[in-house]
């Protein structure tokens, strides 16, 4: 018996020291990183640019591979299964990591993955055409009481990012208008522009250009500061709504995964995130980042998931 | 004139040695993935920015159009020689082009591809170069009851490409839709078809379904029956078209040409739907409709010249509006991102140099393009001497990398494989399967302009007769479904009247 404990507790040890050595050495391998979405889009630009100084930071390259399929859930369900060692992370986000799961109860949350970091984020602009009669977030709202379920609102996917934002403003301020489904932000844009919907939420990338060309008025932007570019916009919690929502990307690991090994990781793409010449090409696609450790991001991801959780409960019939 | 000063301004740009280099290096790229179905447009561009990082901007996009529009070219080839359609918009050419090549006319099936091709670009660029402005407010007109009827419109058109028996055809074509359905509803968002498998949420992909239902099921339909290969020896030294042929066909060049200039510039299924629409076209304007789909040569040069002109014209609503409205032409956005131009209402004004060299580097490389086509011509029809049990090896590795290069996916390997059985058992039974593949493209879009009209119209029915084009559209299907109707009403009345 006495033989039998000490065995338990050297195998034990022995456990610890493997663990340790393995965070001393890590890595000693290239790292895999899986993107969810298909070639060309903002995940793989964003992960192209960060990992192109990789071996600096890190020690090793990073490799990417592209994994997309169903809205991100192929990926997520591979890295969450793969083994936790580190070596094989996830490019994720809100649209697989935390609506899908919260919402559908598809692809891998905040149960199965551990968030190293974030990379960066976008916020949403609520958006109306410049001769609209309302001119102000607060007008739209007063005009939208008065004309209950007329204003049309196009959404760029169902359950995506522009969609959760508007149906937690209408569950918050009380008002109804009807949802009209688009296919991606392109199609809503279009949608807008040719006067068959009336408001669109969308990330400032595509919109910007038709902001300046006095096409579409901003209303209200969706994050905790007035955007740099638009500092004229106040943010919906100005306008007395309290919603943050933003779209932002962060690195994976499956759960279980040395807390040693998350930390380096982390240390390692914070200061790729600040090398300049990541910075430079980030900047080239007209996007930045944003770091974030991993204790904040886990915060902010696991009270996202609740409040996604609450308002599919509330808007799935 | 304003216009010719602005395009002349273009030309001296476009003319630079470094961009006439660029602009060839687009067209050769393009062609090569054109003919290869595996590696598509879009992914190309995606792995040729980061070389564009340190290029002019001018000289980037040059590049980038080249291998979009370089690729409508090689497109044709694969399904002309091996009855694989590349992109959606070369389905139709399947169904006359393979004939021709099975009747020792794949030289003149080839050529008059690319220089339909060649003529539909040059109408489209001038085209571009003079009205895109309007064109773009046009196409913002363009509504989801617009959608909805066009697509009606468009559905109805399909039952032309069966050969045989319309009710075949139909029944195919509601198997399409139903396969379009596949997926996450766009309005609730519930996962449909998808017998919890996640790999089914996106639907099915066209590459996945054309490789299978054209590719696969005809290598299966060859080995079964040995066919004889003499027919592919004769008649080979003719590589060009004729002067009949063309008599026959010019006028489907221009047809085909205006058809997908207009059709083009609607963002989503416009390449897709001008070129079936105009072989539907063709076929009901021709004075010998049962030739097509047996080797008539009207059914290449009309949508050939359609999907070609359309892909042009594909670019007036990113130059004009800034809104990519396809997957290449998104990629060709992030280029002119990255060079710190933001496309948009304003691009014209703001960066005059770029819009006009791009446009003019257009009728250069569309000439390129025909320079470097026909004299591949006799390459790719050497190649059909190859004997069959050879190429049917080609044909298969060639659809099992196009069909895993989609999604980096085995499964959507063991989809086109299902698929290609499912090909041979329709073809037995006379089933077409090119309704199939476009309804089942174009189902999710008819599917999502509906309910965008209903829910904006709050359930009411009337909104699709209310607007003008839309009304217009769908009298003309209305007047499509009736008139034989009315035409064997008519004839059994002289019939029971005349004795």
């Amino acid at each position: 018996m006495k033989k039998r404990s000490l065995l338990l507790s050297l195998f034990l040890l022995s456990l610890f020291c493997v663990h340790s050595v393995q965070a001393q050495e890590f890595p000693t391998k290239p790292v895999l990183l899986i993107i969810p979405f298909g070639p060309g889009g903002a995940s793989d630009l964003t992960a192209r640019a960060l990992v192109s100084v990789a071996p600096d930071h890190l020690g090793q390259p990073i490799v990417i591979q592209l994994k997309p399929g169903g809205g991100g859930a192929i990926a997520s369900e591979m890295v969450a299964k793969a083994a936790p060692d580190g070596y094989t992370l996830l490019m994720g986000g809100p649209g697989p990591n935390t609506t899908l799961p919260a919402i559908e109860g598809r692809s891998k949350g905040p149960d199965d993955l551990v968030a190293v970091c974030r990379i960066n984020y976008a916020p949403m602009f609520v958006l109306v055409p410049t001769h609209a009669p309302y001119k102000t977030f607060k007008e739209l709202i007063q005009y939208a009481k008065a004309h209950p379920n007329q204003l049309k609102f196009g959404h760029a996917g169902v359950w995506g990012g522009p969609d959760l934002c508007w149906k937690q403003i209408m569950h918050q301020t009380g008002i109804t208008t009807k949802v009209v489904p688009y296919d991606g932000g392109g199609e809503a844009l279009l949608g807008i522009l040719g006067g068959h919907i009336d408001i669109v939420v969308l990330a400032p990338t595509q919109t910007l250009p038709h902001i300046k060309a006095g096409k579409l008025r901003p209303l209200a932007v969706s994050d905790t500061r007035r955007d740099p570019d638009l500092p004229d916009v106040p943010t919906l919690k100005e306008e007395g709504v309290n919603i943050v929502n933003l779209l932002w990307k962060g690195i994976m690991a499956p759960k279980g995964t040395p807390r040693p090994i998350i930390e380096k990781l982390a240390l390692a793409f914070k200061k790729m995130t600040e090398d300049r010449s990541a910075i430079a090409m980030i900047k080239k696609l007209g996007d930045d980042f944003h770091y974030l450790g991993s204790e904040e991001i886990t915060k902010y991801w696991r009270e996202e998931f609740e409040t996604h959780k609450e308002l599919g409960k509330i808007f799935k019939k | 004139m304003d216009f010719l000063t602005n395009l002349g301004n273009g030309f001296s740009i476009a003319l630079n040695p470094w961009n006439l280099i660029f602009a060839a290096l687009g067209a050769v790229i393009g062609t090569a993935i054109g003919v290869l179905p595996g590696l598509g447009p879009p992914a190309t561009v995606a792995l040729l920015l980061p070389l564009t990082y340190k290029m002019d901007p001018t000289a980037a996009i040059i590049m980038l159009a080249g291998i979009f529009y370089g690729a409508m070219y090689g497109g044709s080839t694969t399904s002309i020689l091996l009855n694989i359609p590349g992109e959606a918009a070369s389905v139709v050419t399947c169904l006359d082009g393979y004939k021709m090549a099975r009747q020792g006319r794949a030289g003149p099936a080839l050529g008059i591809s690319a220089m339909g091709s060649f003529i539909a670009g040059t109408i489209s660029i001038f085209g571009l170069s003079l009205v895109a402005p309007t064109l773009a407010s046009f196409a913002l007109k363009f509504g989801p009851p617009e959608y909805f009827s066009l697509i009606l419109l468009g559905l109805m058109m399909a039952v032309y490409l069966s050969e045989e028996s319309i009710v075949k055809g139909l029944v195919m074509g509601g198997l399409g839709l139903l396969l379009g359905t596949v997926g996450i509803d766009p309005v609730l968002g519930a996962t449909r078809f998808t017998f919890g498998l996640s790999r089914l949420t996106d639907g099915f992909d066209f590459v996945v379904v054309a490789m299978g239902l054209f590719g696969i099921s005809e290598v299966l339909i060859n080995l079964e029956a040995p066919e004889v290969r003499d027919i592919f020896k004769t008649a080979l030294k003719r590589l060009l078209p004729t002067l009949e042929d063309w008599r026959r066909c010019w006028a489907s060049v221009v047809r085909g040409s205006l058809l997908g200039f207009f059709i083009g510039v609607l963002p989503g299924g416009g390449a897709i739907i001008s070129s079936f629409v105009s072989y539907a076209v063709e076929k009901r304007v021709s004075k010998h409709p049962e030739q097509f789909g047996k080797g008539a040569i009207e059914g290449v040069a009309a949508p050939e010249s359609a999907n070609n002109a359309a892909s042009t014209s594909s670019f007036i609503p990113l130059l004009t509006l800034g809104i990519p409205g396809n997957a290449t032409i998104a990629m060709i956005f992030v280029a002119l991102m990255i060079h710190g131009i933001r496309p948009g209402p304003l691009l014209i004004q703001e960066h005059p140099n770029l819009f006009w060299g791009v446009v003019a580097s257009m009728y250069i490389g569309n000439l390129m393009l025909l320079g470097l086509n026909l004299p591949l011509i006799g390459f790719w029809v050497r190649l059909l001497r190859v004997p069959y049990h050879f190429l049917a090896v080609v044909v298969v590795t060639i659809c099992l990398i196009g069909a895993y290069s989609v999604k980096n996916s085995a499964f959507d390997v063991g989809m086109m494989v299902i698929f290609g059985v499912l090909g041979y058992f329709m073809r037995k039974g006379g089933f077409p399967p090119a309704p199939l593949i476009l309804s089942m493209i174009l189902g999710p879009i008819l599917e999502r302009s509906l309910q965008q009209s209903l829910i904006s119209s709050g359930g009411e029915v009337s909104i699709f007769f209310e607007k003008p084009i839309s009304a217009a559209l769908l009298s003309v299907a209305a007047f499509l479904m009736l008139t034989p109707i009315f035409k064997r009403l008519w004839k059994r009345n002289a019939l029971t009247n005349s004795p």
